[in-house]
């Protein structure tokens, strides 16, 4: 391990960087990365350990290490798109923040989705554009019930879910349309639970959406010197292309299905923007 | 205008300044994972220390663009970079 490296946790690891290089642990195994304009990345993996359970870890981390040296970031968010505007939104927030329950009550009342957990985000000339990086859904009994218990258990593909508390479907199965590739984001949602009757929205300002875009984005600031610059540089246009709000999600998404469509989708985010003028 | 007074408070490398449409931006220092916000008149004030400006200059952009005093500019530029330098943003 270098010296002086820092460091943050990952989903099963840990990894480190020390401003010339990145290194990713996972129990015996690493994934590591030299330069920003590096060709190579080198994975080393002990067949002592239990391959289904690391490799997997290892190749995802593996390849965002290296689209992080093309350009491509990725964010732990939700994407949607409305059909009647055409306008994208990201929801983003933890696991369990909620991103999966608004995202299936979106695109059961015909909103277009890419993902309920992760994008890609990727800027060109003019804007920031996201891609999907991950086909299926990961949801949990909660969400199912939420969301209408009679839909999901006739899905025709069941996955097999690496998180035991979640069940992974292909998303066609349940909305009867396939995600979008791509959309171009106008609004971030910052979202997580309240826990209290009805959702709340309330309104962020530029620097405060970016500051939270980095707290969730650690290698935005951990990542090699340049990278992190590009990487900074993409959540900052991003931010300059939206409008950002923080969503506190409370029982009347799971109560009232059209709850999601008018928190996301304009009535309230409209009324917090009139409000904040 | 003399070197020394050039290459005084000038921005670290490790700092990555970022500017929002509202005129508003953010600082993010990458050693230590620290960062601020500034508003328009911190942001402008940074954005000409990169340039390598004199505290004069700034004063003058300052009351160039805003309707202050030059001793009121001044003490915006003061207050800022002591900020800058209290939290090792600029050497």
């Amino acid at each position: 391990m270098p010296y002086g490296a820092l460091g943050f946790d990952v989903e099963s690891g840990h990894c480190y960087s020390d401003g010339n290089m990145c290194l990713l642990r996972f129990g015996d195994s690493t994934v590591f990365v030299e330069s920003p304009d590096a060709k190579i990345i080198t994975v080393i993996y002990f067949s002592d350990k239990d391959l289904a359970s690391e490799l997997p870890f290892l190749i995802r981390y593996a390849i965002q290490l290296a689209l992080h040296r093309r350009g491509r970031f990725h964010l732990h968010s939700a994407a949607v798109v409305n059909p009647v505007d055409g306008q994208g939104a990201l929801l983003i927030g933890d696991s369990g923040a909620g991103k999966s329950t608004l995202t299936v009550q979106l695109a059961r009342a015909g909103w277009k989705y890419l993902s309920d957990d992760v994008v890609v985000l990727s800027t060109s000339a003019t804007s920031v554009q996201a891609f999907w990086r991950r086909r299926f859904f990961s949801l949990t009994e909660k969400t199912i019930e939420a969301c209408d218990v009679s839909i999901v258990p006739q899905a025709s593909t069941v996955l097999t879910s690496p998180q035991p508390s979640k069940q992974m479907f292909m998303p066609e199965d349940l909305f009867g349309h396939p995600p979008l590739a791509s959309c171009f984001p106008n609004k971030l949602f910052f979202v997580s639970l309240s826990h209290q009757a009805e959702s709340v929205v309330r309104n962020l300002t530029a620097g405060e959406a970016l500051l939270m875009l980095i707290k969730r984005c650690a290698w935005a600031t951990y990542e090699v010197p340049d990278v992190a610059r590009a990487f900074i540089r993409t959540l900052e246009s991003l931010v300059n292309q939206c409008r950002c709000y923080e969503l506190s999600s409370g029982y009347d998404v799971l109560e009232k299905p059209d709850t999601a469509v008018r928190l996301i989708g304009g009535g309230e985010t409209e009324n917090v923007n009139r409000a904040n003028v | 205008m003399s070197k020394e007074n050039r290459t005084e408070n000038q921005p670290r490398e490790n700092v990555i300044a970022s500017e929002f449409t509202n005129g508003e931006g953010t600082l993010v220092d990458l050693n230590t994972k620290r960062y601020i916000q500034l508003n328009e008149t911190a942001l402008l004030i940074w954005r000409c220390l990169e340039q390598g400006r004199t505290r004069d200059e700034i004063i003058n952009r300052l009351c160039a663009r805003y309707e202050v005093t030059p001793e009121h500019a001044g003490q915006s530029v003061d207050k800022a970079i002591a900020s800058f330098k209290e939290n090792d943003l600029v050497q």
